[in-house]
């Protein structure tokens, strides 16, 4: 065991744990995260065998929510975080992870242990790069090969949860865990001339880095090329990730590159959320109190690679009918046509979806009056924080652009547009705004969350600013009748 | 379903023919032999055909589906094999999915049960190259988590229980996957045994390009089976001086099947069903609970009036008339139907709910108790339609009053003509008085004189019995009545305000439900502590608690009031979610109150209070003034997606049935509501309608719309028709109305 979690999904009145600690054995014991828990330590001590009772009780302790989308427990709950550095149980004092370079020498070792087969993947990696002009192209070719090709399975059992399996199996079976996908890869690039490794990482979900020499800071592997100055982070288990960008999940996060006896320990980028960025334009006219129009949506980055996960994941018979979902929302007041997708196999390009939709129900007339309800799609009307206490973690940093534009009827002049609305902290930034040239009016909204969440402490802004979001949402442009 | 494939090849036939002490008694059991059999040189799917054109775009195509099904004995046991094969084409991403895991058991439950299982699995690649997969190294052993598999069964007597996880290795996009799952059953019985009974469409999920199901039996095998709606027949292929049958049903390109609203494939597709069943001797024969043939080697196919006379005319001895009844009635004055009525809810009380309170505090340990019947002197209690019909049919021949037994059929699983699973009939009692009364066997909310609509106006067969009652002697075919729309009605009546700044909407709702609309939702809605107290008061009999002895009665009292609580509680949040699914906005500070329980009468009403709120939806702000999306108060409408607007398919809807809605808006003070006159909508013809109307008074605006549905089938040709009126509901559902400030 290498941490302990003190809190539960249930209320606690009190919990006692007691950890006995021999003499012979060096262990360090890491609180994390007590400062707003009711915790106190005691300790014992049994000299007749020698043995060291720390005992932490925990008192009137609340169930931990929930909620979903919520960071890794060791980010906010209290726990204990065992560093088993040595013991002396047969005389001689044997280290066990006393620093980081022991918990590599022991993954290394590992490692070591394989007996990779270059011969049974060459002829098919270099089938793979034959028409690849560049070197990376070739590193592009491989890693995306692999994504493809090989499914994510897992059966990590005992000590298959730590040792990659070796890289003819996974090429034979086409599937494999993090750690068979990331050895097939590095094989795949040694063939092909590159120098591969491995790569050990914590994913975001882990609140640790490897200053802590303990097995609890990383839970995933990947493949890192180094060419030259540059490092290439390829993590094959993230279906239609490009070349050149890591997943949220990984970004930021300190990375263990395998060097032989030694290591090499880096980080991966942070990459900005404009990289994510996802537009929706439409142009409408209004025609018997429906809108009438054609859209444009561009997504790029991970807004893309989920589209493009979700989308190739779906019966072929049915992708047409899916996608017509995916805008409709099984709302029948939409009608789609002349639905034009890009490439949904090309992870490079951007990706657009373009189709003409007519909409009933978003113009009301009343009077001389027709009111419109600009936007359909309303995001993040219903984040509702009211009850939240802990990070409200998003699957990668939001960037949504949408831009409207509505031709005014000949015979119809503006009456109202709704007021804009703009909020900015460190966490979000929003803003509508309506402009007008007296034919046309503008609608544009832009939705960012630059760190892919809202903090704990920027959820009392997300309360004030919702109430607000959503009146804007029920705000409608008003024309009325006359030049 | 469990469905079992395989391919049979000539090379079996030879075999079988040639090395009859090997193979006459046992299939082969042992991995290699297994293969060889199914993969070896006769196997006629060595090269795989061309998949039609027509099919290329499908997510995967069934090549070939080919089941095999041997039924054996032995001394002690039923010895049973199935075996599965099919060959299908992945062409996408989903396909490959779907096929790369597979989960199989393999257990020993001693003295009841054994079931081994092999698998086998080839990969033919676009090339051409065939690559079989090594199962037994691929193969993890997991520990099962299925408590399905200990169902039933005492946990020592479980001797090994192995379920094998299998990730396919090398199966990619364009692959075409070929493999079998062979599983050998062994039951244990002494002299009978009906399998389940296996209903389904021929058409599955994916398109198939050649299925075949071969059904081999030794003799005391009986088989019923049919095709229905035009799926083809079984066909006898034994082979002259063959010791055992052998059938086989085969069908060449068949279309995927559809999941669509308001259909019952097994009536609308070609289907087939088929039960087997062991019956040891003539003695054995007569106590198994199926249909069977005359002989073994001829197939049952359908039941006649003449058989169904044959099958149950000694089946109801009326001689079950207990004490407490003939005491409880001896005094009364009624009329023939109030005694019929009368003796129902009586039963449904002391053969049934009477006992429900001890069973639940047993089952939830609210007390010590191990067997709470053991409280009651001769306890009766009818659980069983065949109970209920003996107690009730008794009763009404102490009584002298003329009745009859009906067999029906449920409607999703097609006509009584077509009866073939002696399970899927069900008994109802219907009274002979002047205006017919049915009698359905009872349960805790049920209802005199209902039937359940999954047998309303369907043909059925009715069973006379002789003058003097002792047995029948008469089987008919017959009509049920079905239930008008008028009788399965339910009335809401929600009352609207808004909160100065119409951020927050109140919702005030009494709902009065009747006929089927009520019959649904009562055990949903009415717990037995909303009920139980007046009915021991009603029927004089001693309540659970005072039936108890000092030590048990100090516990249920303290128990009784927390899990009173919880299960209300749980109650609340249930129908708060049922109601929140009526709606697309969210409802927040939800209440329920019952006001009548509606338990004493089919159309006594069941009736009660909601209330809830609606914040920041349903009003669009418009400057000073607010739009209100008046129409979705009326819940959510069925809306029909173009391609099922296309439908070919009939139209097999639950029952007759009508919605009253009335909403009355509160009209905000200093606010004018415009745009109203648009909530006038009418659409009627023959298969129902829509109808509503808005009226302006002073401070209210009261709107009423009227939905039912004529009947619950329509043919397709009339699917137009409901569109119409569906089509005009939906659209009511999307109006608003403007609240102008003054």
């Amino acid at each position: 065991m290498s941490t302990l979690i003190l809190t539960t999904l249930i209320l606690l009145l009190k919990k006692t744990i007691k950890v006995h600690i021999p003499d012979w054995l060096s262990l360090d014991i890491k609180e994390i995260n007590f400062d707003n828990a009711s915790i106190t330590k005691d300790s014992k001590r049994d000299d007749e065998n020698g043995i060291t009772t720390y005992i932490y009780t925990l008192e009137n302790s609340n169930a931990i929510p929930k909620d979903e989308n919520k960071p890794g427990p060791t980010y906010y709950r209290p726990h204990l975080l065992f560093l088993a550095k040595s013991h002396q149980k047969t005389g001689e004092k044997k280290t066990l992870l006393n620093n980081t370079g022991d918990l590599y020498n022991w993954y290394y070792s590992l490692v070591q242990q394989l007996k990779d087969d270059p011969e049974t993947i060459k002829e098919k990696t270099l089938s793979i790069i034959k028409d690849s002009q560049t070197e990376e192209d070739k590193i592009k070719a491989i890693y995306y090969w692999v994504q493809d090709n090989i499914r994510y399975i897992a059966f990590e059992d005992g000590i298959a949860g730590f040792k990659p399996d070796e890289a003819q199996n996974v090429y034979r079976k086409k599937y494999g865990d993090c750690k068979g996908m990331a050895n097939l890869t590095k094989q795949m690039l040694k063939i092909a001339g590159f120098d591969a490794r491995l790569t050990w990482i914590g994913t975001k979900r882990i609140a640790y880095d490897y200053s802590l020499p303990t097995i609890a800071v990383d839970n995933h592997m990947i493949c890192t090329v180094i060419n030259g100055d540059k490092k290439y982070y390829l993590d094959s288990t993230e279906k239609y990730n490009p070349l050149n960008y890591s997943a949220e999940r990984i970004q930021n996060k300190q990375v263990l590159i395998e060097d032989g006896d030694s290591y090499i320990l880096d980080k991966i980028p942070l990459y900005e959320s404009t990289q994510n960025l996802e537009t929706f334009v439409g142009d409408f006219i209004i025609e018997k109190e429906e809108l009438i129009g054609k859209i444009s949506r561009e997504y790029k980055g991970e807004s893309k690679s989920h589209f493009l996960y979700s989308i190739n994941n779906l019966k072929t018979d049915k992708r047409e009918q899916i996608l017509e979902w995916y805008i409709k929302r099984d709302d029948n007041n939409l009608s789609i046509a002349n639905i034009d997708v890009t490439d949904i196999t090309d992870r490079d390009g951007d990706l657009s979806l373009k189709y003409n939709i007519n909409q009933k129900n978003a113009v009301s007339a009343f009077e001389d009056e027709l009111y419109i309800d600009i936007d359909y799609y309303k995001e993040y009307k219903n984040l509702n924080l009211d009850k939240r206490s802990i990070d409200y973690m998003f699957p990668y940093k939001i960037f949504e652009k949408t831009a409207i534009n509505l031709e005014i009827p000949t015979d119809y002049k503006i009456k109202e547009l709704p007021k804009d609305l703009k909020i900015k902290n460190d966490d979000f930034e929003i803003i509508f705004s309506y402009k007008t040239d007296g034919k046309k009016i503008k609608y544009e909204k832009t939705i960012h969350f630059k760190n892919a969440k809202i903090s704990a402490n920027a959820i009392d802004a997300w309360k004030g600013f919702h109430y607000n979001l959503k009146e804007q949402y029920q705000k409608q442009i008003i024309l009325t009748k006359g030049k | 379903m469990k469905k079992y494939y395989n391919h049979q090849s000539t090379y079996f036939f030879t075999l079988f023919f040639l090395c009859i002490t090997l193979f006459a008694y046992a299939q082969p059991k042992k991995s290699e032999d297994i293969k060889a059999f199914i993969w070896g040189e006769n196997d006629t799917y060595k090269k795989i055909p061309t998949i039609p054109e027509k099919w290329k775009n499908e997510s995967a195509v069934v090549i070939l589906d080919n089941q095999n099904h041997y039924y054996n004995k032995s001394k002690k046991s039923l010895d049973n094999f199935f075996l599965t094969r099919r060959i299908i084409k992945l062409n996408d991403k989903a396909a490959v999915e779907k096929f790369s895991e597979f989960n199989y058991p393999t257990f020993l439950i001693e003295g009841i049960k054994e079931i081994k299982t092999w698998m086998g699995i080839k990969i033919i690649k676009p090339n051409g190259d065939v690559k079989e997969v090594d199962v037994e190294k691929e193969k993890i052993k997991t520990s099962s988590d299925k408590a399905v598999y200990y169902y039933g069964f005492i946990k020592s007597k479980i001797k090994s229980d192995e379920i094998y996880k299998l990730a396919v290795p090398e199966l990619e996009i364009g692959d075409i996957i070929d493999f079998y799952i062979y599983s050998y059953e062994e039951y244990k019985t002494s002299g009978s045994y009906v399998m389940d009974a296996i209903e389904t469409t021929l058409g599955g999920e994916y398109p198939t390009m050649d299925f075949s199901l071969k059904l081999k039996v030794e003799n005391d095998f009986f088989i019923n089976f049919n095709s229905y709606n035009g799926a083809p027949q079984l066909k006898d292929i034994t082979a002259p001086k063959q010791r055992d049958k052998e059938y086989q049903l085969s069908a060449k390109n068949v279309e995927k099947v559809e999941s669509l609203q308001w259909l019952y494939p097994l009536v609308e597709y070609p289907s087939f069903k088929y039960q087997i069943s062991f019956a040891k001797s003539n003695v054995y024969e007569d106590r198994t609970n199926a249909f069977l043939s005359e002989k073994e080697d001829i197939i049952k196919k359908g039941m006649t009036s003449e058989e169904m006379l044959e099958e149950y005319k000694n089946g109801y001895p009326l001689k079950y008339v207990a004490k407490d009844i003939k005491k409880f009635f001896k005094e009364k004055e009624l009329s023939q139907k109030e005694l019929v009525e009368e003796a129902y809810y009586y039963m449904r009380h002391v053969y049934l709910n009477q006992y429900l309170e001890g069973v639940i505090a047993t089952e939830e340990k609210l007390t010590d108790l191990y067997y709470p019947l053991a409280l009651y002197k001769d306890p009766i209690l009818v659980t069983k339609q065949s109970q209920f019909l003996l107690r009730f049919g008794s009763f009404l021949k102490r009584n002298d009053i003329p009745f009859e037994i009906i067999k029906a059929k449920h409607r999703y699983d097609g006509s009584i003509d077509d009866l073939l699973i002696r399970k899927n009939l069900t008994s109802i009692i219907k009274v002979n008085l002047e205006e017919p009364i049915y009698v359905y066997p009872f349960g805790n909310n049920t209802f005199f004189n209902w039937i359940p609509s999954s047998v309303e106006g369907t043909k059925v067969y009715a069973m006379k019995f002789t003058e003097k009652y002792d047995k029948l002697e008469k089987v008919e075919k017959s009509k049920l009545p079905i239930s008008k729309y008028t009788d399965n009605n339910t009335k809401e009546i929600s009352n609207i305000t808004f909160d100065d700044t119409f951020s927050k909407i109140t919702v005030h709702r009494e709902s009065f439900l009747k006929g089927h609309n009520k019959v649904n939702q009562m055990n949903e809605r009415l717990f037995f502590f909303d009920y139980v107290e007046a009915e021991y008061k009603k029927y004089g009999t001693t309540p659970f608690i005072d039936l108890l002895n000092k030590k048990n009665r100090k516990k249920y009292d303290q128990t009784f009031v927390a899990y009173k609580e919880k299960r209300s509680k749980k109650r609340l949040k249930r129908l708060e979610e049922s109601t929140q699914g009526e709606f697309d906005f969210k409802i927040e500070d939800y209440t329920y109150d019952i006001v009548n329980t509606g338990r004493n009468s089919i159309d006594d009403l069941l009736n009660y209070k909601e209330k809830y709120t609606i914040k920041d939806d349903l009003i669009k702000r418009a400057g000073p003034n607010h739009i209100l999306e008046i129409g979705k108060l009326i819940g959510n409408q069925v809306s029909i997606e173009d391609n099922a607007k296309n439908r070919k398919e009939n139209i097999y809807m639950p029952y007759p049935r009508s919605y009253n809605n009335e909403i009355i808006i509160n009209i905000p003070e200093g606010y004018t509501v415009s745009g109203y006159e648009k909530l006038n909508m009418k659409v009627e013809n023959e298969t129902g309608g829509f109808i509503s109307e808005a009226n302006l008074n002073k401070d209210t605006l009261t709107v009423k719309a009227y939905k039912y549905y004529k009947n619950n089938y329509e043919l397709n040709g009339n699917w137009n028709k409901m569109l119409e009126f569906l089509e005009v509901a939906f659209q009511f559902s999307q109006e608003k109305i403007l609240l102008k400030k003054k």
